[in-house]
This record gives C-alpha cells, structure tokens and sequence, in this order.
C-alpha cells in the first residue's frame, strides 16, 4: 500500500489529504483509489507535475504541465477565441461546470469538448502514468471543468502503454522528443506529400524548438507531435538537433534521465504485507495509530532534476532554480494555482 | 449512431494519435488494433491524396472499404481549423444502406463540428 495518510500531522493542510510518503508509480498509487470507487484528485508533486481526477473511481481527467490541456486544445488551435475561453472559464469556475459555459456558447458541441476532454486526458495520462513520484490524493476535489466522461483505470492504462509502443517503433531514441526539430535541408527523394500536421511540424521548426515546443505553439496535443516527428524523422525528412532549450523540454529530459537511472523502482517498506491492500486507507484511522516512521520526509529528496516545469509552462530558457527550502512541490502548486487565479 | 439500419459497430477515432475516444456496439475481437488501423488507412489516404489529380484532394471527407465482412467507412470530421477526428462506422453488407449511412454520417460530423 502506497499511501500513507500524514493528515493532521500537518500544519496548514486539510486533515483529509493523503500523501504518499515515498515515491510510487503513479498508476499503481491510483488503483486503490480507483478500485474503492472514490472521487477526488490525485496531486503529482514532483517535476513535470499534476494531476488525475477520479470520479466514482473512473479516470475523469489528468493534467500535466507538458501535456495539452483543453485549453491548449481549444484554444491555441485556433478552434475557439481566447475570449470566448476566458469567459467561459470565469462564468464556470467556481461551479465546475466551464465545460458546460463552453457548450453553451454555441461556438462548440458537447461531443466535441468531450472528445477534446478525452485526448487532454490521455496526453497528460502519458507523461504521468509511469512517473515514479510522491503524490496525495484530496478526496471529493473536483477539475472546475466539470467532468465530462469517465474512463477506467485499466482503459487508460493501455493506452499510455499503446502510445508507448507507437513512439518506440517509429523512434526508438527518446532523446528525439525533447531535441530541437531540424528539417532536413535536402531531400533524398524528390517530392514529399505533407500532411497538415507535418507541414505545421516544418513551418513551426525554428531549429530551436523541440517537438514537445512546437506541440504547444500549434495548439496541438504533446504525444501526436512527438510521434509525427519521430516518423518524419524515420523517413528522413527531419533531424534531432541538439537538445532544447525550453522549460518544458528540459522538464521532460530531465525527468527521463531520472526515470532511466533509479535501479530498483521502490524498496518495498518493511512492515507492508507482499499483498497489498485494494482498500485507501481512510483518514482517520492514521490519526490512531501513531506513525512510526513519521521522521521519514514527506518529500524524498534524491535524484531531484535541477528544474522544474513553469506553472503553465512558459516559453523561455530555463534558468536554474535551485530548491531552497526543499519543498519544491509545495512551490509547484502554489505557482499552479496562482497560474489558475490569472484565468 | 447505432440506431443507423445494419450498423454493426462505430467508433470515434482521433486519428493523428489512434486513439479510440468513444465506441459503440459491437467490437470486433481486438478493438483497439481495429482502431489503429483505421487511423492508419487514413493516413495512408491523407499521404496519397496530395499527390491525386482527380477532383479536389485537398479535402478528404470520407473512405470506404467494401469488404467481406461488411462496409468500413472512415468519416473525418472537419472543424474550421482542423480535421483530427474520424467516425467510423461497420455497416452490415446485407442490412445497411451504404448511401443512407454516408448522409447520415455527414449530418452528424455537421452536429459534432457545428458546422
């Protein structure tokens, strides 16, 4: 059992949020959750960061700050004003219903922002899913979108590994991902059909930006740029540069080389049972029992990336942040929500 | 969609990712792998259709596979920035009208883009 309740033992937070002690894999922290059928959000505190939405013990939906949001998706495609997006965001924040703003804009359909919820969900699903991270989970917290269509666990579970499998054999090499995008300047054929999102690829490639840039430039989702550049590569019609320069890309750089070099995923703790336990544990009944290990951090340490991802993700170089107090994932939030209050 | 005469199973793909995003009806074994390969098939069309002289092929709207166990129709939905998701709709050889499907199909891709 991955969880291990801290509530009240904490200043300052909700006694019914629940911290992993140590890092977990964020698919299996989930399972008990979703398997008891709770609500509530799962907060992923170390870098890239974010967050899955349960509902009912269904995936309802992830965010992450180098994937694309439904905003990105509306948005930065072009497919709705920004100012339609803003104002629907503040008619339908506090109800959790902006979702629900949207539709009733008439600019987009109900299918449609539940379609986009999905692939938002699954793009962020993708960068979090095998992240080895310390999370909490703040049962009954609800996305202020609202919750538009609700996955099984084990759904979204197969196709972050299908995605996986699609990147690795039109690419095997990872670094592509977050190295900048050079087409090619001659072509070994010759002619070349582009379809629109290759051609996007080309015209937003300025040698610099890495896939997971030009994915936010287009207002597209992270993992289909990633793969469309890693074909466009296989058949030769761009290169890895070197590595981007981007905060986001360099979030996700960092993190992989993280991923790749932890030897063992978890040492398992001493006193848990080799079964683990389906059931969350509730709250409550941590506060009886005294926490023997209550000196463990509450956030582990080591292998942390020298940076993290902005808030939202800005566009500029990276430039280090050291992480002074040693609680960066506090930091993370505070920046998210301060990001969401700017909506 | 399943209401559609001889309709057999539908699916909404998003096709640049393969993604299966909402299914109906029957599956045909392996869903997923089915769904795929419709991107795929769309794909392969996309790549080719830049390339044919025959009426516009900048615009795509829908393939269909005739095949023995039944029709596959592959409907993109176009919204004015971009076509990235695709119905796509097994439609029994014997039961279903392929003309009516295709129609069909084009009001509720209108619907889905409001356009």
């Amino acid at each position: 059992m991955p969880t291990e309740v801290t509530a009240g033992t904490e200043a300052g937070r909700a006694p019914t949020v629940s911290r992993t002690v140590r890092p977990y894999p964020v698919r299996e922290a989930l399972e008990p959750w979703c398997a008891a059928g709770v609500s509530g959000v799962m907060r992923i505190l170390d870098a890239p960061g974010g967050a899955v939405y349960v509902v009912d013990g269904k995936i309802a939906y992830a965010e992450c700050s180098v994937a694309a949001g439904m905003e990105r998706l509306l948005t930065g495609s072009g497919r709705l004003p920004a100012e339609a997006w803003r104002a629907a965001v503040g008619a339908g924040r506090a109800q959790h219903r902006v979702g629900a703003e949207l539709v009733a804009t008439g600019l987009v359909s109900q299918a449609e922002v539940e379609a986009l919820s999905v692939i938002a969900l699954y793009d962020a699903a993708f960068f979090l899913f095998d992240l080895v991270a310390s999370a909490q989970f703040e049962p009954g917290a609800r996305h202020p979108f609202g919750h538009l269509r609700t996955l099984d666990l084990r759904l979204v579970c197969q196709e972050v590994d299908r995605r996986k499998r699609l990147l690795a054999d039109a690419w095997p090499d990872a670094a592509i991902d977050t190295a900048a995008v050079l087409p090619r300047r001659r072509l070994s054929t010759q002619a070349v059909a582009l379809t629109a999102l290759q051609w996007e690829v080309v015209a937003g490639a300025d040698r610099r930006r890495s896939p997971i840039d030009l994915a936010r430039l287009l207002g597209r989702d992270t993992f289909t740029v990633m793969l469309e550049v890693r074909r466009m590569a296989r058949v030769g019609l761009v290169e890895p540069g070197r590595p981007g320069g981007s905060v986001a890309a360099g979030s996700v750089a960092t993190v992989r080389a993280r991923e790749a070099a932890r030897p063992e995923p978890v040492p398992p703790l001493p006193r848990i049972s080799p079964e683990r336990t389906r059931e969350p544990e509730p709250p409550r009944r941590a506060e009886r029992r005294p926490e023997p290990r209550g000196s463990a951090p509450l956030v582990p340490l080591p292998r942390r990336p020298a940076r993290e991802p902005g808030a939202f993700g800005d566009f500029d170089e990276a430039e280090d942040r050291p992480r002074g107090d040693g609680r960066p994932s506090d930091l993370i939030l505070t920046r998210l929500i301060a990001g969401l209050e700017a909506l | 969609m399943m209401t559609l005469n001889g309709v057999l199973g539908a699916s909404l793909i998003d096709y640049p990712s393969g993604s299966t995003i909402g299914t109906a009806g029957r599956g045909h074994g392996d869903r997923d792998a089915y769904d795929a390969g419709a991107a795929d098939m769309i794909h392969a069309t996309m790549q080719t259709a830049a390339f044919a002289t025959v009426g516009q092929p900048a615009h795509v709207e829908d393939i269909v596979i005739t095949a023995g166990n039944g029709y596959h129709l592959l409907h993109l939905i176009s919204t004015e920035v971009a076509a990235r998701m695709v119905l796509y709709v097994w439609l029994d050889r014997q039961v279903g009208n392929l003309a009516v499907t295709q129609r069909r199909l084009s009001a509720i891709a209108a619907q889905f883009s409001l356009n």
